[in-house]
């Protein structure tokens, strides 16, 4: 009998040395399903490497990963297939046009008759007349959206967005966000990785501030707001900013 | 929601490798339709033609090396040593490299570990095939039909290769999974260190008969020797198997031996797909190198220069005050860049190579003294060498600075102050590198026997050079960088994407046109020379005097490039800069 595995991210003590430089220490956290994490830290504090650790991109030096019930290092490919990651720097490759991406991605990731799918996310993210085009000759945001495009098409239930704006222009941030809610509404577990932290305060449930590889704070919007009670009524910047104050 | 994927991925990797291929040859075919691509790829081909149909390439060459004993038996030995150094520091460089791009998408793809090996495996097939078809063509025609000596060598560069990935993917394990990965691969350990230790031993072996030895023939005697004995045959035993086929003369010859290479190649392939190493950071970052690494040899950091990983913590030749003119700032940045680009260990290498070379010709001459006057030698003709090629590889001005030149026109500076700055800071750091070399050749010269007597003469000569160079250097560089400035569409800006035959074409045109630029540049100072020489004679004050009417000469030329290229820079219009 087949257990149903709950769509969700558990981060168990998550380590990632580089030589002796400690990237990311002992972090821990979840994400429900359904739910929005929002991951905020200064630069150099350890998102990004957070992010691709869950991603499977960075083998983790200590911890474990576990995505939608698999664990990350012993059942990769069933953990993979429930997952997209969203890169705030989208590398793509050289020679294969937008739509090509899209049909490689689609047989990559086994989506089933992909060619409804890839019509309707190239007209959602206005990819439509540039289908023909290779990278080299799309913009930074519409490079920014075939990567979010590829990364929606196997319909992902865990989905981690790296800064995710970057380069987006107004009608396709406002797609995004709008894909986000909706994602996490189906039960998929999303962590949204910026430093727009309106964002953050406008579509997370739960923060996780980390400082310098390691958890600073963990909790939801009113949790953070609670935890400085001399900052009552500022928004998350204000909070955000006083809790990671002195650190260069 | 998508289900695992059980089947394999492996149709999938062809349709990219299939569309990429397709989609960059139509590319190609586009980019022949604007001038400059199509008049450099016909210099492109033009060039290759002519290498190819020299002596170079003689047919007959293959057959007869393979014929010759001392080849055959030492090719084995060269390859051993390829490998040791892939299993002891460059096995994880290039051989399971994934680009950004397939780190991105790839790696977070529901792929097993394998597969990603399989694809990185089919894509070097890329290389190898073409590769093994031309190498056969050119070399292979003799004895053997070149398909059969095609065949032979995709075996030899696959089972290199799948080597040089076994090798990455031990190093890996060891490295990622400490304790445990040492256990997990210990046989694979073992058996390279009793191979390599074996192999050392015959390398020492031969290198103390070489010293015994009085003659090339001597010399050769002794290698084979060496090389007979059996534990080198053993160490050298799979070498040979993979070799064999290549070197074989007639189809009868080359059938059992292609057999046994196809069969130590499967193992290699077993050895590979089965060794479940997290090599994907590993990769990542060889990766990231090489694409540094392209960006370096586009920009025209050749070479060894192109492998420099750029150390930001490395002081600056000198500091930059925080007042002062301007434009120096600009030249102190593009010095910083040269010397940052300097590397500690490629400069130990080079003195090591020095030491050698020293050794070596020691143990040649039998003599000290002429040992190191030839070393002396060797120097100063690198230094002179340079000023013809050093202006091509040394590029730490415009030819790099056009990438950003819209940062360059916004800075508050005339446009000849930061001509001068950026053609300064390439001529006097290639300058310094002369005057180092030459130190070195003085110095070495100084306790030679060769200038006995002269070593005066020497002197003056490199005073000379002192005053010389750095305006030669800046007409040479001052021709490099009108290229960039008067044709911005025809550079090959750091970064873009190209590559193949028009390249080289390219390439080609640069070097025949500076050149004769160059050649024009030096004529005047010369005729200014040789005309003070003509009307004072040849004493020691006309000589000083042909020296100052050449620096004039010189320097007014290079006046008049800067105030040329000056106005032609603030006229560029960014838009014609090659994308």
């Amino acid at each position: 009998m087949e257990i149903e595995r709950p769509d969700r991210i558990e981060v168990e003590s998550l380590t990632k040395l580089y030589g002796d430089v400690a990237a990311v220490t002992d972090l821990s956290f979840s994400v429900g399903a359904g739910e929005i994490l929002g991951l905020v830290g200064l630069n150099g504090a350890g998102k990004t490497t957070t992010l691709r650790s869950v991603a499977g991109i960075i083998p983790p030096s200590g911890g474990t990963i576990h995505v939608a019930g698999h664990d990350l290092a012993e059942e990769p490919v069933e953990a993979k297939s429930r997952l997209a990651f969203i890169p705030d720097e989208p590398q793509l490759f050289d020679y294969l046009n937008v739509q090509e991406h899209l049909r490689f991605i689609g047989r990559i990731y086994g989506v089933e008759n992909p060619e409804a799918p890839i019509a309707e996310l190239l007209r959602d993210w206005e990819l439509v007349d540039h289908a023909k085009k290779l990278p080299d000759q799309l913009s930074r945001g519409m490079r920014q959206k075939l990567a979010i495009a590829c990364g929606l098409l196997h319909d992902p239930s865990v989905l981690l967005f790296d800064e995710p704006l970057t380069g987006l222009d107004p009608g396709s941030i406002r797609r995004i966000k709008s894909t986000i809610r909706s994602r996490a509404a189906a039960g998929g577990a999303v962590i949204l990785s910026s430093h727009l932290l309106h964002l953050v305060e406008e579509l997370c449930d739960r923060v996780l501030v980390i400082q310098k590889g390691r958890l600073l704070f963990a909790g939801t919007m009113s949790e953070i707001k609670d935890y400085r009670p001399d900052l009552e009524g500022e928004g998350l910047e204000d909070v955000f900013l006083a809790l990671t104050e002195g650190d260069p | 929601m998508s289900v695992p994927i059980r089947r394999s991925p492996l149709p999938h990797f062809l349709y990219y490798l299939r569309t990429s291929a397709w989609n960059r040859g139509h590319l190609i075919v586009e980019r022949l339709r604007t001038p400059r691509y199509a008049i450099a790829s016909l210099f492109g081909i033009a060039y290759l033609g002519l290498l190819f149909s020299t002596s170079l390439f003689d047919p007959d060459l293959a057959t007869l090396r393979a014929g010759d004993p001392l080849f055959t038996a030492s090719a084995p030995l060269v390859l051993a040593l390829f490998a040791s150094w892939w299993w002891l520091w460059g096995g994880h460089t290039d051989a399971l490299a994934l680009t950004p791009a397939q780190v991105q998408i790839l790696v977070p793809a529901p792929l097993r570990r394998p597969d990603l090996i399989r694809f990185r495996l089919m894509q070097v097939q890329l290389a190898i095939v073409p590769s093994a078809l031309v190498l056969s063509y050119l070399f292979g025609r003799g004895g053997l039909p070149w398909p059969l000596r095609a065949v032979a060598l995709w075996m030899l560069f696959t089972t290199l290769h799948l080597h040089q990935a076994s090798a990455s993917l031990v190093q890996a394990s060891a490295l990622s999974q400490g304790a445990m990965g040492w256990r997990r691969n210990r046989v694979a350990i073992v058996f390279f260190v009793l191979a390599f230790g074996t192999l050392m031993w015959a390398v020492g072996q031969v290198m103390f008969e070489v010293r015994a030895a009085d003659s090339v023939e001597d010399i050769a005697a002794s290698l084979l020797s060496v090389l007979a004995s059996p534990a080198a045959r053993i160490v050298l035993f799979p070498f040979h198997l993979v070799l064999a086929p290549t070197f074989a003369g007639s189809v009868s010859a080359w059938l059992l031996p292609a057999v046994l290479a196809f069969a130590v190649l499967f193992l290699h392939y077993r050895w590979v797909i089965r060794t479940d190493a997290t090599f994907e950071e590993a990769a990542a970052a060889a990766g990231r190198r090489r694409a540094e690494r392209r960006l370096a040899i586009r920009a025209g950091r050749r070479s060894k220069m192109a492998d420099v990983r750029v150390r930001g913590d490395r002081p600056a030749p000198f500091p930059l005050s925080p007042t002062g003119t301007p434009a120096v700032a600009l030249f102190w940045k593009n010095c910083v860049a040269f010397s940052r680009q300097m590397r500690v260990v490629s400069s130990a290498v080079i003195g090591a190579v020095l030491v050698i070379l020293y050794l070596l010709m020691v143990i040649m001459t039998g003599s000290p003294s002429d040992a190191i006057d030839t070393l002396g030698l060797v120097l100063v003709a690198s230094g002179a060498i340079l000023t013809v090629f050093g202006p091509l590889g040394i590029r730490n001005d415009l030819r790099d600075d056009m990438t950003r030149f819209d940062v360059l026109r916004s800075y508050p500076l005339s446009s000849s102050s930061i001509v001068i700055a950026e053609v300064a800071a390439s001529a006097l750091s290639l300058t310094a590198l002369q005057l180092a070399l030459f130190s070195g050749g003085l110095a070495c010269l100084a306790f030679g026997e060769l200038a006995t007597g002269h070593f005066m003469v020497l002197l003056y000569g490199f005073a000379a050079a002192i005053l010389v160079l750095p305006a030669v250097n800046g007409i040479s560089m001052a021709i490099q960088n009108a290229g960039a400035v008067v044709l911005p569409a025809w550079v090959q800006k750091s970064g873009t994407r190209g590559g193949g035959i028009e390249v080289i074409g390219h390439q080609m045109l640069t070097l025949a046109f500076t050149g004769a630029l160059l050649i024009v540049a030096l004529t005047f100072p010369a005729v200014a020379a040789g005309v003070v020489l003509l009307r004072l004679g040849l004493g020691g004050a006309a000589l000083s005097l042909a020296v100052i009417a050449a620096l004039v000469t010189l320097w007014g030329e290079l006046a008049i490039a800067f105030t040329f290229l000056g106005d032609v820079f603030e006229k560029t219009d960014p838009s014609e800069i090659a994308t």
